[in-house]
């Protein structure tokens, strides 16, 4: 039995390491400023449109090596902070067992310094059942400074040395992928580049959605939570051999430097081209919704209805009406709504019961094509003015409850001002305030993992993380 | 007490104990700091000479981690998401015992966690689940049958629950 509890506490203890939850007394205090009254909620329930446009296709899994074949990002510190593009290679077609080509790569800048030198045999992982040979599940990644590059790649093959230079050109938080063609009937070019964009186009579905964005194993938590099994049929630029068996409950996923790029289910048609998702969910900040609550959803693109939606009429669609009084679905739901990839204007219109609705909340989300972007509707009691005032400026919900999205960044939740500019420089990263005092700061969409957002509270941080 | 001496004496072992019953560092954390914030809120009372604050937050938290699924922000959420995590989630070790704790129905981990790992008799288990000490004996012996074969430990099933 004491084994028992040594096993526990190792695993307890290890799985708390690097977790830190924060003294709630030292938070902003985010208390409910009311109970679930239907009648007063009925009174001055306003839908405040917080949206957050988390383009989910930009997560990072936080780690910042290599992905593929356990290598490590051997670059020579060359990399610029916030400013890289991740890249992957491929050569020839994934295979359950192959012969590994001798091959080397060194990626250079401009200059012609090395910014990283790999070796193909690092996604080559030998196989036990056939000596000398190996599997190639995924591309080779690696993740390289902005700017004019190009790949030198050379092979060694039946005693002849073949050797060829590819130039591209990547900007900051680029994902391409580099198909090697060295030694084969590749046209003349060495390589040929692409983006994952096209890579993965047309390959993700309704259901998949939801999933880019998430790491690996947080996919497959997601769909063990909807009862679905998942196989991955892309890593990394790379194709992988896979079979053609249908099963409406399998996820294929897709991944890039260890982050799901596409999914779609067995069968399921892939979201048409030229659109992209805009998925609602509806979250109070003060209060519990109440029976006879409604909200009407209206997507415009330019001009354009695209089209309309109430969120009870949605919620019924899924089949997973409540019983009387159990307002759950109207937590859980996700509404996904496939509108014309761009700028889409997103109005609410906010009813209870037979009460005169509410004012016309509106905000706007930038989509690109094939993404999906998440808008989460609050609820705020008591600040109608906030409607607009926020809508304006688009702030993303997260941070409108204090948490701004993003990776973690342990240490600095408590800290001043200073101290966390002081723990940011130590660290490498750059700073960005996100709001002080609840007041929001101007800030920019752009993805750096170097950037530490903090949101200030009296002059210290109640919140921070990293995008 | 102080709800700083709370804090510091509680919220580690909290988050362990919400990470075994759940296997799920995001949602042990989010638990340990929504019990947490709770016991804050409430801590004039919670806190109190004859109270046991730190029974009172682990029943919360168990409670909040049984409901995981359940978005905790369908709840009356009183402080914000300020718990962070590094993210090591694949490294953690023993991957035999986590797979046996996974396999175990909801409240036999409960009854294991509480019993074995935090060293709580049937009564406080009990209290901490809200259920009778009746029901935890037979989660304990139902789970000890299944670890026993699960880790390979018959030692366990000879295992005499202490009161």
């Amino acid at each position: 039995m004491n084994d028992l509890r040594e096993r526990l506490d190792r695993l307890a203890d290890a799985a708390a390491e690097g977790v830190e939850v924060t003294r709630p007394d030292l938070l902003r205090a985010q208390r409910p400023r009311w109970r679930s009254g239907p009648a007063l909620l009925a009174a001055t329930a306003v839908v405040v449109i917080a949206a957050a446009t988390a383009v989910l296709v930009a997560r990072d899994d936080g780690d910042d090596d290599v992905a593929v074949g356990g290598g490590s990002d051997d670059g020579d510190g060359s990399a610029g902070q916030g400013n890289d593009a991740v890249v992957a290679v491929t050569y020839g077609e994934a295979s359950l067992s192959t012969e590994p080509p001798d091959l080397e790569l060194r990626f250079l800048d401009a200059d012609g310094s090395v910014v990283a030198e790999r070796s193909w045999s690092e996604v080559a992982q030998a196989t036990e059942a056939v000596p000398g040979e190996a599997v190639v599940m995924g591309g080779l990644v690696q993740r390289v400074p902005a700017g004019e590059l190009s790949l030198e790649a050379t092979l060694w093959q039946a005693g002849e040395t073949m050797t060829c230079t590819q130039p591209f050109t990547a900007a900051g938080g680029d994902r391409l992928i580099l198909r090697l063609q060295l030694g084969s009937a590749g046209g003349g070019n060495c390589a040929q580049v692409e983006s994952v964009e096209d890579w993965v186009a047309n390959r993700s579905g309704p259901t998949g959605v939801d999933y880019i964005g998430l790491t690996h194993a947080e996919a497959e938590d997601l769909a063990r939570t909807a009862r679905l099994t998942t196989r991955v049929v892309g890593a990394d630029g790379m194709d992988l051999v896979v079979t053609m068996d249908l099963r409406p409950d399998r996820l294929n996923l897709m991944l890039f430097d260890g982050v799901v790029v596409a999914a779609q289910l067995d069968g399921e048609p892939a979201l048409p081209a030229g659109q992209s998702t805009l998925a609602v969910d509806v979250e109070p900040v003060g209060g519990a919704f109440v029976e006879g609550f409604d909200v009407t959803l209206q997507f415009h693109s330019g001009d354009n209805l695209v089209s309309e939606r109430t969120w009870s009429q949605s919620v019924s669609a899924t089949g997973t009406t409540a019983a009387a009084g159990d307002v759950d679905p109207y937590y859980t739901h996700v509404l996904r709504e496939p509108v014309p990839a761009g700028t889409v204007r997103l109005v609410t219109i906010v009813r209870i019961g037979l009460s005169p609705e509410g004012p016309h909340c509106e905000t706007t989300v930038d989509i690109p094509q094939g993404d999906v972007a998440r808008v989460t509707l609050l609820f705020e009691p008591d600040e109608r003015d906030a409607c607009a005032s926020v809508a304006a400026a688009n702030a993303e919900a997260d941070e409108l409850l204090g948490m701004p999205r993003g990776l973690p960044a342990p240490g600095f939740v408590g800290l001043t001002e200073d101290e966390a500019m002081d723990e940011a420089v130590a660290r490498g990263w750059t700073v960005r305030v996100l709001a002080r005092d609840g007041e929001g700061d101007a800030r920019t969409d752009d993805y750096q993992p170097e950037r530490v957002n903090l949101v200030l509270e009296d002059g210290r941080v109640t919140a921070a993380a990293r995008s | 007490m102080e709800f700083a001496e709370f804090f510091e004496q509680t919220a580690p072992r909290l988050v362990r104990l919400c990470f075994l019953t759940t296997l799920d560092r995001e949602a042990a954390a989010d638990a340990a700091q929504e019990a947490l914030g709770r016991a804050w809120r409430d801590w004039p009372r919670v806190g109190a000479d004859s109270s046991d604050p730190a029974a009172w937050t682990r029943t919360v938290a168990l409670n909040l981690c049984r409901n995981r699924w359940r978005r905790l922000a369908s709840q009356a959420r009183l402080a914000p998401r300020a718990y962070t995590i590094d993210g090591r989630s694949d490294e953690l070790p023993d991957i035999d015992l986590q797979r046996a704790l996974r396999r175990l129905p909801v409240r036999q981990r409960e009854a294991v966690v509480l019993h074995y790992w935090a060293d709580l008799g049937v009564e406080a288990c009990a209290t901490a689940m809200g259920v009778t000490p009746g029901a935890v004996k037979q989660h304990l012996s139902r789970a000890r049958q299944r670890l026993a074969a699960e880790l390979g430990e018959p030692s366990l099933e000879l295992e005499v629950e202490s009161p």
